[in-house]
């Protein structure tokens, strides 16, 4: 009898741990989780041209003054993108003396923001604005250069290094 | 017959001893192995009830992952920017019942940044489609079934030039729900 009873404790015993156990266990499920996830956006700029190589051929006179026609080329693409505020894209060559007259202007400016600068002369080699007014945005553009010569310049071939540079406004 | 009488007196003990005790011994023998046969065949029984309650665990392997969308990831004339994505943790399960999903939603009601996630390469179950996060919950992982696993967590950070610069910080959780 006294061990039936001490039997009978001790699986009561087993029991309540078991029990214990489960609801411990119960409570400790989990549902649901979670993680910190930091996405971080620095600022990015960034501009390339669709054509690496462009040509101007000046092979016409006018018939009324004899001067050279100006030559125009406008094959070239500007695309460009920014997250940053109050940039710029500027244009420089690298020729510092030309004897040919180049022009250069962005034409049909698209994009979300963005005014294309007045046409400028690449007549040495400082930085002139192009397109200015950038602002979180990305926008493309044609390059519409303009070649000429007056007739005192002769004739030759002259190469410019042209860059363009998303810059601060 | 004093004589006659007292022989027996003496001897009668003597030999009751000795006539006494071997059947003593055999009765103390036969009893012990009768209680000894009681034990043995005797019978007890109770009740042990198991229940299994169910079960639903969902654990990350990290607590945090981070993207970062720099210059690599920008394309010069493309408006968004990225994406640049992230799978370096993992997410773990086990479910006991059947019919189990898992959704994932984030706290940041109003990111600056586009996230998105995507189960990669469940052991069990099917992954969803890569989903935009938002706080609204979103299906994840679905016909998990009673199954434990494991995927690959992929996020995925892009943004617009327009959002400009900065940093979200997103608090990303996973729950078991019923499917």
């Amino acid at each position: 009898m006294i061990r039936r009873e001490r039997h009978i404790a001790t699986t009561a015993g087993i029991l309540a741990v078991l029990s214990l156990l489960s609801a411990t266990s119960a409570f400790g499920q989990q549902a649901t989780t979670t993680q910190t996830l930091t996405l971080q956006v620095f600022e990015t700029n960034k501009i390339d041209i669709s054509q690496r190589a462009l040509s101007l051929v000046i092979n016409q006179a006018s018939l009324e003054t004899g001067a050279p026609i100006e030559a125009a080329n406008e094959d070239g693409n500007l695309i460009w993108i920014t997250n940053g505020e109050n940039k710029k894209i500027t244009v420089a060559s690298n020729n510092a003396a030309p004897r040919f007259l180049v022009k250069v202007n962005a034409l049909d400016i698209s994009g979300t923001s963005g005014v294309a600068a007045p046409e400028v002369t690449l007549n040495d080699n400082t930085t002139k604005d192009f397109v200015v007014g950038v602002s979180r945005s990305w926008g493309k553009c044609k390059i519409r250069f303009v070649a000429s010569a007056k007739v005192a310049d002769g004739i030759g071939t002259e190469t410019h290094l042209v860059t363009y540079t998303i810059t601060g406004g | 017959m004093d004589m006659a009488r007292a022989p027996i007196r003496f001897r009668k003990p003597t030999d009751l001893n000795k006539a006494l005790v071997f059947p003593a011994l055999l009765l103390i023998f036969a009893c012990v192995p009768q209680g000894a046969s009681a034990q043995v065949y005797g019978t007890d029984s109770h009740n042990v009830t198991v229940t299994v309650a169910t079960v639903n665990i969902v654990q990350v392997s990290a607590g945090t992952a981070s993207l970062t969308l720099s210059a690599a990831a920008v394309t010069a004339g493309v408006n968004l920017m990225g994406p640049v994505t992230n799978s370096a943790t993992s997410l773990l399960w086990g479910f006991n019942s059947s019919l189990r999903k898992v959704t994932v939603k984030t706290n940041l009601a109003a990111p600056k940044f586009i996230l998105k996630v995507l189960a990669v390469a469940p052991t069990q179950g099917t992954a969803s489609p890569e989903v935009t996060l938002s706080t609204t919950a979103a299906d994840f992982l679905i016909n998990t079934g009673r199954s434990s696993g494991s995927c690959t967590i992929q996020y995925s950070g892009s943004a617009l030039a327009s959002a400009g610069t900065g940093t979200d910080t997103h608090t990303i959780t996973f729950t078991v729900a019923a499917q």
